[in-house]
Protein backbone atom coordinates (compact mmCIF):
# COMPACT_ATOMS: atom_id res chain seq x y z
CA UNK A 1 0.00 0.00 0.00
CA UNK A 2 1.26 3.74 -0.60
CA UNK A 3 1.83 5.99 2.08
CA UNK A 4 0.66 9.00 1.13
CA UNK A 5 2.41 12.58 2.09
CA UNK A 6 0.54 15.23 2.02
CA UNK A 7 2.49 18.50 1.33
CA UNK A 8 1.42 20.36 4.26
CA UNK A 9 3.54 17.30 5.93
CA UNK A 10 6.44 17.92 3.56
CA UNK A 11 6.57 21.59 3.95
CA UNK A 12 6.64 21.69 7.79
CA UNK A 13 9.03 18.85 8.02
CA UNK A 14 11.59 20.87 5.83
CA UNK A 15 11.07 24.49 7.45
CA UNK A 16 12.26 22.51 11.06
CA UNK A 17 15.32 20.01 9.21
CA UNK A 18 16.34 24.25 7.66
CA UNK A 19 16.06 25.25 11.34
CA UNK A 20 17.88 22.33 13.35
CA UNK A 21 20.76 22.13 10.47
CA UNK A 22 21.36 26.16 10.76
CA UNK A 23 21.20 25.97 14.40
CA UNK A 24 23.77 23.29 14.07
CA UNK A 25 25.82 25.29 11.79
CA UNK A 26 25.26 23.14 9.09
CA UNK A 27 23.24 24.89 6.81
CA UNK A 28 23.21 28.18 5.31
CA UNK A 29 20.55 30.36 4.37
CA UNK A 30 21.58 32.71 1.82
CA UNK A 31 22.00 31.20 -2.07
CA UNK A 32 25.52 30.96 -2.11
CA UNK A 33 27.83 30.96 -5.11
CA UNK A 34 27.36 28.89 -7.90
CA UNK A 35 30.52 27.87 -9.52
CA UNK A 36 29.69 25.33 -12.04
CA UNK A 37 29.01 26.73 -15.41
CA UNK A 38 25.69 26.36 -16.36
CA UNK A 39 24.83 25.08 -20.40
CA UNK A 40 23.96 28.52 -22.41
CA UNK A 41 20.17 27.08 -22.79
CA UNK A 42 19.17 27.05 -19.29
CA UNK A 43 20.65 30.11 -18.79
CA UNK A 44 18.40 31.78 -21.73
CA UNK A 45 15.70 29.73 -20.14
CA UNK A 46 16.00 31.31 -16.63
CA UNK A 47 16.37 34.82 -18.91
CA UNK A 48 13.02 34.30 -20.56
CA UNK A 49 10.88 32.78 -17.59
CA UNK A 50 11.88 35.77 -15.47
CA UNK A 51 11.05 38.39 -18.20
CA UNK A 52 7.88 36.20 -18.56
CA UNK A 53 6.94 37.02 -15.36
CA UNK A 54 7.92 40.68 -15.82
CA UNK A 55 5.62 40.78 -18.59
CA UNK A 56 3.01 38.83 -16.76
CA UNK A 57 3.42 41.36 -13.50
CA UNK A 58 4.80 44.27 -15.29
CA UNK A 59 6.58 47.07 -12.43
CA UNK A 60 5.63 50.70 -12.41
CA UNK A 61 6.30 53.63 -10.57
CA UNK A 62 2.28 55.12 -9.07
CA UNK A 63 1.80 59.20 -9.17
CA UNK A 64 4.12 59.11 -5.72
CA UNK A 65 7.03 57.54 -7.41
CA UNK A 66 6.33 54.39 -4.99
CA UNK A 67 7.24 51.04 -6.79
CA UNK A 68 4.63 49.15 -7.58
CA UNK A 69 5.40 45.14 -7.96
CA UNK A 70 1.70 43.61 -8.66
CA UNK A 71 2.55 39.88 -7.59
CA UNK A 72 2.88 41.22 -4.38
CA UNK A 73 -0.92 42.10 -4.88
CA UNK A 74 -2.42 39.07 -5.66
CA UNK A 75 -4.37 37.28 -3.43
CA UNK A 76 -2.45 35.34 -0.49
CA UNK A 77 -2.88 32.10 0.40
CA UNK A 78 -2.28 30.74 3.92
CA UNK B 1 1.49 32.46 8.49
CA UNK B 2 2.25 33.71 4.32
CA UNK B 3 2.38 30.22 2.45
CA UNK B 4 4.37 32.22 -0.12
CA UNK B 5 7.88 32.22 1.04
CA UNK B 6 8.46 35.38 -1.04
CA UNK B 7 5.39 37.30 0.01
CA UNK B 8 6.24 36.37 3.55
CA UNK B 9 9.57 37.91 3.33
CA UNK B 10 8.09 41.03 1.62
CA UNK B 11 5.66 41.13 4.05
CA UNK B 12 8.14 40.73 7.16
CA UNK B 13 10.21 43.38 5.53
CA UNK B 14 7.53 46.00 5.41
CA UNK B 15 6.43 45.24 8.95
CA UNK B 16 9.58 45.35 10.29
CA UNK B 17 10.65 48.69 8.34
CA UNK B 18 6.87 50.03 9.64
CA UNK B 19 8.06 49.32 13.48
CA UNK B 20 11.31 50.19 13.11
CA UNK B 21 10.16 53.65 11.78
CA UNK B 22 7.17 53.77 14.03
CA UNK B 23 10.01 53.59 17.01
CA UNK B 24 12.29 56.90 15.38
CA UNK B 25 14.67 54.56 13.34
CA UNK B 26 15.85 54.91 9.59
CA UNK B 27 13.88 52.42 7.46
CA UNK B 28 15.84 49.42 6.49
CA UNK B 29 16.76 49.16 2.62
CA UNK B 30 17.27 45.69 1.48
CA UNK B 31 19.71 44.85 -0.41
CA UNK B 32 21.71 41.78 -2.16
CA UNK B 33 19.99 38.62 -3.14
CA UNK B 34 16.63 39.80 -1.20
CA UNK B 35 16.52 42.69 -3.44
CA UNK B 36 16.94 40.54 -6.25
CA UNK B 37 13.88 38.28 -5.67
CA UNK B 38 12.04 41.38 -5.20
CA UNK B 39 12.43 43.15 -8.15
CA UNK B 40 12.21 40.07 -10.29
CA UNK B 41 9.06 39.28 -8.16
CA UNK B 42 10.28 35.90 -7.45
CA UNK B 43 11.63 34.70 -10.31
CA UNK B 44 14.74 34.49 -8.60
CA UNK B 45 14.49 33.43 -4.86
CA UNK B 46 16.87 33.30 -1.67
CA UNK B 47 16.63 32.04 1.69
CA UNK B 48 17.73 34.73 3.75
CA UNK B 49 16.62 38.99 3.94
CA UNK B 50 19.47 40.76 3.50
CA UNK B 51 19.14 44.57 5.33
CA UNK B 52 20.93 47.50 6.10
CA UNK B 53 19.20 49.10 8.98
CA UNK B 54 19.79 50.71 12.10
CA UNK B 55 21.59 48.17 14.24
CA UNK B 56 20.01 48.66 18.01
CA UNK B 57 16.65 49.14 16.66
CA UNK B 58 16.40 46.12 14.74
CA UNK B 59 17.87 43.91 17.38
CA UNK B 60 15.93 44.39 20.17
CA UNK B 61 12.59 44.43 17.44
CA UNK B 62 13.95 40.60 16.05
CA UNK B 63 14.48 39.96 20.01
CA UNK B 64 11.09 41.00 20.98
CA UNK B 65 9.83 38.86 17.79
CA UNK B 66 11.88 35.55 19.20
CA UNK B 67 14.62 35.90 16.39
CA UNK B 68 17.58 33.89 17.28
CA UNK B 69 21.10 34.76 16.91
CA UNK B 70 23.75 33.02 14.58
CA UNK B 71 26.52 34.49 13.61
CA UNK B 72 25.22 37.50 11.76
CA UNK B 73 22.12 35.75 10.98
CA UNK B 74 18.68 36.18 12.90
CA UNK B 75 16.17 33.25 12.35
CA UNK B 76 12.48 32.94 13.51
CA UNK B 77 11.41 29.23 13.47
CA UNK B 78 8.21 29.24 13.61
CA UNK B 79 7.79 32.00 10.78
CA UNK B 80 11.01 30.27 8.90
CA UNK B 81 12.54 33.62 8.22
CA UNK B 82 16.15 33.83 8.05
CA UNK B 83 17.40 38.18 8.62
CA UNK B 84 20.99 38.81 7.77
CA UNK B 85 22.20 42.23 9.03
CA UNK B 86 24.73 43.77 6.82
CA UNK B 87 25.22 46.96 8.68
CA UNK B 88 23.45 50.64 9.27
CA UNK B 89 23.96 51.75 5.53
CA UNK B 90 25.08 51.10 2.32
CA UNK B 91 28.55 50.65 1.48
CA UNK B 92 28.29 52.60 -1.83
CA UNK B 93 27.66 55.54 0.09
CA UNK B 94 25.32 58.86 -0.31
CA UNK B 95 24.74 58.99 -3.30
CA UNK B 96 23.49 54.95 -3.44
CA UNK B 97 21.42 56.03 -0.71
CA UNK B 98 19.61 59.12 -2.26
CA UNK B 99 18.95 56.77 -5.32
CA UNK B 100 16.94 54.22 -3.24
CA UNK B 101 13.87 52.85 -4.26
CA UNK B 102 10.43 52.58 -1.75
CA UNK B 103 8.31 49.60 -2.87
CA UNK B 104 4.52 49.61 -1.75
CA UNK B 105 3.85 46.34 -0.73
CA UNK B 106 0.33 47.22 0.11
CA UNK B 107 -1.74 49.99 1.53
CA UNK B 108 0.89 51.56 5.11
CA UNK B 109 3.26 48.73 3.77
CA UNK B 110 6.55 49.87 2.17
CA UNK B 111 9.67 48.56 1.71
CA UNK B 112 13.02 50.63 1.00
CA UNK B 113 15.30 48.75 -1.56
CA UNK B 114 18.77 49.53 -3.26
CA UNK B 115 18.48 51.13 -6.92
CA UNK B 116 18.11 48.91 -9.83
CA UNK B 117 21.73 50.34 -10.96
CA UNK B 118 23.51 49.64 -7.42
CA UNK B 119 22.33 46.15 -7.51
CA UNK B 120 23.42 45.64 -11.14
CA UNK B 121 26.95 46.62 -9.87
CA UNK B 122 26.26 44.01 -6.89
CA UNK B 123 25.99 41.84 -9.53
CA UNK B 124 28.51 42.57 -11.61
CA UNK B 125 31.00 42.18 -8.72
CA UNK B 126 29.55 38.96 -7.79
CA UNK B 127 30.18 37.46 -11.24
CA UNK B 128 33.93 38.99 -11.59
CA UNK B 129 35.79 38.34 -8.07
CA UNK B 130 33.32 35.96 -6.59
CA UNK B 131 32.95 33.63 -9.51
CA UNK B 132 29.08 33.16 -9.30
CA UNK B 133 27.57 32.09 -12.81
CA UNK B 134 24.38 33.06 -12.79
CA UNK B 135 25.18 36.61 -11.64
CA UNK B 136 26.02 37.96 -15.19
CA UNK B 137 22.21 36.34 -16.02
CA UNK B 138 20.29 38.52 -13.08
CA UNK B 139 21.65 41.69 -14.14
CA UNK B 140 20.81 41.54 -17.22
CA UNK B 141 17.39 40.62 -15.67
CA UNK B 142 17.54 43.32 -13.69
CA UNK B 143 18.69 45.62 -16.91
CA UNK B 144 15.74 44.49 -18.96
CA UNK B 145 13.32 45.20 -16.23
CA UNK B 146 14.26 48.34 -15.75
CA UNK B 147 14.57 49.22 -19.73
CA UNK B 148 11.23 47.59 -19.99
CA UNK B 149 8.71 48.78 -17.13
CA UNK B 150 10.42 51.39 -15.23
CA UNK B 151 12.16 54.05 -17.71
CA UNK B 152 15.94 54.50 -18.25
CA UNK B 153 19.21 52.71 -17.05
CA UNK B 154 20.88 55.60 -15.78
CA UNK B 155 24.28 54.72 -18.04
CA UNK B 156 26.61 57.45 -16.82
CA UNK B 157 26.17 56.51 -13.28
CA UNK B 158 26.21 52.56 -14.06
CA UNK B 159 30.02 53.50 -15.98
CA UNK B 160 30.67 55.60 -13.00
CA UNK B 161 30.65 52.62 -10.74
CA UNK B 162 31.89 50.61 -12.85
CA UNK B 163 35.04 52.21 -13.56
CA UNK B 164 35.44 52.27 -9.82
CA UNK B 165 35.08 48.94 -9.29
CA UNK B 166 36.93 47.74 -12.28
CA UNK B 167 33.95 45.53 -13.77
CA UNK B 168 33.58 47.71 -16.66
CA UNK B 169 34.40 44.55 -18.99
CA UNK B 170 31.65 42.57 -17.60
CA UNK B 171 29.44 45.86 -17.68
CA UNK B 172 29.45 46.36 -21.32
CA UNK B 173 28.75 42.22 -21.23
CA UNK B 174 25.99 42.75 -19.15
CA UNK B 175 24.60 45.79 -21.46
CA UNK B 176 25.38 43.60 -24.83
CA UNK B 177 21.39 42.54 -25.77
CA UNK B 178 22.94 38.51 -26.53
CA UNK B 179 22.46 36.18 -23.44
Amino acid sequence: MKTIIGYDEIRKNAIETRAEMFEKGQFSPGKGIRKKPRKSEKSALLYEKAMQRADRYRPRFDRNGKLILPFFYEPRRG
Amino acid sequence: MIEDPVKRRATFIAILSKEIVRRGGKSPIVVGGEAVELYTQGSYTTGDIDIKSPREMTTSLLKEWEFIKRGRTWFNKELDLYVDWLGASLDEGREAENRVNTIRVEKDLEINIISIEDLVVDRLNAAKWWGDVDSLMWARVLIAIKRKALGKIDLPYLEKRAKKEDIADILSKALSPDI
